[in-house]
């Protein structure tokens, strides 16, 4: 029988398989079914979510303007469908374009006519990813007819979650193996075999580390026009220190990612406007993050913060606030009143935080 | 027991092998570590800035478009009654029931009127955002749960949420918005991608948090 699952599965009541008493008949089976569903079904929530106020994120212009651009980890090899919804107002065309630094780029295109809101459903399909992240970069159009504009409202996307069975054979995140369970196999009366044991365990630590996505923002480039009036739209390029205590996502980061280093969370700071020669840092979860060159920077950091302890105690999590610190150096070195109106430092365009 | 909200120790490779006597602990970690994935870490969760027009008055000059957020007033005064609709989206899990929210917002600074802010969930449509009702919703309102119209030129950031306690639902349902609680997601919509319908008055969002609260399986 193949490698199956029922969605979503029952857990094994670790009652059961405590010392001293036989192994409860059908925890095993309940603990191969939950690996399998973990792998197909782990982190197939929101990879990107950003959103725009009404009459900010506008495009006039009818040929594709690159105007927003994310970095997202790839959670395994088997998810190669990244599924994109857009809400957006008036006619044009949106097309994404996903890739990575081996990972050849896939892309996809759709049109809506009308006022709307429209619903825009995007797919990316993968070959096989060959990079801890993508990036997804986001052309928009307007289409000339009795709409004034094409306007982008919000936008997710997700990993599309797979169903049962799992594929048959080992399964990898990059090199990393994945070992599903064959559930006939793991059956009542079926031997518990030492090599049962050590694949769950890998497959265990595995899915601990697959990615989660805390934050994704992006600046908004390329408008058809430099806003001249209060009411045309002019919505931020670049990360500002008003952003500090509104890009502050509450996640729970586990203990021993905080305390260890065997799980990773990676800050990417899209750059611009950094003089060659020079370096800026900044400050994400208490880590400096020094950048050197313009372009992404994805760097490894560890939580150097206190967690919240307000949020902690109301969700009975360790809730840490994710985004740019309150810190005295992003406070000089983000856009602010005092550099606003000196174009050539160093800018933020994008900021996305993954972890565990 | 308990769902662990950590990763805890898991044994150690060798205590599977061949010739080891495999005690209850290590089954039962591994069960307790699966609980942990399922129930915490893999939970539905979206983190939505909701940008703002980066158009500043300063005092000096008057309204410049500074490119960026650049300090935390958030932008110029709201009209009288002023109202905006954002729609956000969520892909749920298999296991998610409950959707906690996390709301960042600004509220008006106009004196006399009162910022709310409502929350509901929908199914998404086939070609327009909207599709079925599944949560009536909820609302937010100063001074009970957003605090009142502030003095000053901007709106100043604030955040309230709606707690992580499900919620019992009187017998025969809902009809209209309760005060802030989770939202529930019907067994026949988890996993699917829902609408979070978002009305704010005489009150700006700035970031709306949200995530499934994790359970005791």
């Amino acid at each position: 029988m193949s490698n199956s699952f029922s969605t979503p599965p029952l857990l094994a009541d670790e009652t059961t398989v405590v010392a001293g008493l036989p192994i409860g008949e059908g925890a095993v089976t309940r603990m191969s079914e939950t690996m399998n569903y973990l792998w197909h079904y782990g982190s197939t929530t929101n990879a990107l979510s950003q959103a725009w106020a009404e009459g900010q994120f506008v495009q006039k212009g009818t040929t594709l303007v690159e105007m927003a651009e994310w970095v997202l980890p790839v959670i395994s090899n088997d998810h190669y469908e990244l599924e994109v919804i857009v809400i957006a107002k008036g006619s044009g065309t949106i097309r994404l374009e996903l890739e990575g630094a081996t990972t050849a780029q896939v892309t996809d295109e759709v049109s809506s006519t009308g006022a709307g809101p429209h619903l825009v459903r995007l797919s990316l399909i993968l070959g096989t990813p060959t990079d801890e992240y993508l990036t997804l970069t986001m052309k928009v159009a307007h289409t000339t007819d009795t709409t004034s504009r094409h306007e982008i409202q919000s936008i997710m996307a997700r990993w599309v979650p797979l169903l049962s069975p799992v594929t048959a054979g080992a399964r990898y995140r990059l090199t990393d193996k994945f070992i599903p369970f064959g559930i006939n196999r793991v059956g009542n009366d079926y031997p518990l075999s030492s090599r049962w044991g050590v694949n769950a365990r890998n497959n265990v630590e595995l899915l601990r580390k697959r990615p989660v996505v805390y934050l994704t923002w992006s600046g908004v480039q390329n408008l058809d026009s430099a806003p001249t009036s209060i009411d045309d739209p002019a919505p931020p390029k670049y990360l500002g220190i008003g952003d500090i205590d509104v890009l502050s996502a509450p996640i729970h980061i586990p203990t021993e990612a905080v305390l260890g280093d065997t799980y990773e969370i990676n800050v990417a700071l899209l750059i611009d406007d950094l003089p060659a020669g020079y370096s800026v840092s900044y400050f994400v979860l208490g880590s400096e993050i020094e950048v050197s060159a313009n372009g992404w920077h994805v760097e490894t950091v560890r939580v150097l913060i206190d967690r919240d302890e307000a949020m902690s105690r109301a969700l009975s999590l360790n809730i840490y606030r994710v985004g740019p610190d309150n810190d005295p150096i992003n406070l000089s070195v983000l856009a602010s009143l005092n550099t606003y109106a000196s174009p050539n430092l160093p800018k933020v365009k994008a900021l996305c935080v993954w972890g565990v | 027991m308990t769902t662990p909200t950590n990763f805890q120790r898991l044994p150690s490779e060798s205590s599977f092998y061949n010739g080891q006597m495999v005690m209850g602990a290590q089954a039962s970690s591994l069960a307790l570590a699966l609980k942990q994935l399922q129930g915490v870490k893999y939970r539905a969760l979206a983190n939505y800035h909701v940008s703002r027009t980066t158009w500043q008055l300063l005092y000096w000059v008057g309204p410049v478009y500074t490119e960026a957020q650049l300090n935390t007033a958030h932008g110029h005064s709201l009209e009288k009654g002023q109202s905006e609709d954002i729609d956000l989206l969520i892909g749920t899990m298999p296991t998610t029931e409950w959707l906690a929210i996390e709301l960042v917002y600004g509220p008006t600074n106009q004196e006399g009127y009162v910022p709310q802010v409502t929350i509901e969930l929908y199914t998404l449509g086939t070609t327009t955002p909207l599709g079925t009702k599944i949560d009536e919703g909820i609302k937010f309102q100063a001074p009970y749960d957003l605090v009142s119209a502030r003095q000053g030129s901007g709106t100043g950031v604030h955040r309230t949420h709606t707690g992580a306690q499900p919620y019992a639902f009187p017998s025969g349902g809902l009809s209209t918005f309760t005060e802030p609680r989770p939202l529930y997601v019907p067994q026949a919509n988890r996993g699917e991608v829902l609408l979070l319908c978002v009305q704010a008055e005489n009150c700006r969002v700035l970031a709306v948090n949200v995530f499934d609260i994790y359970k005791e399986a």
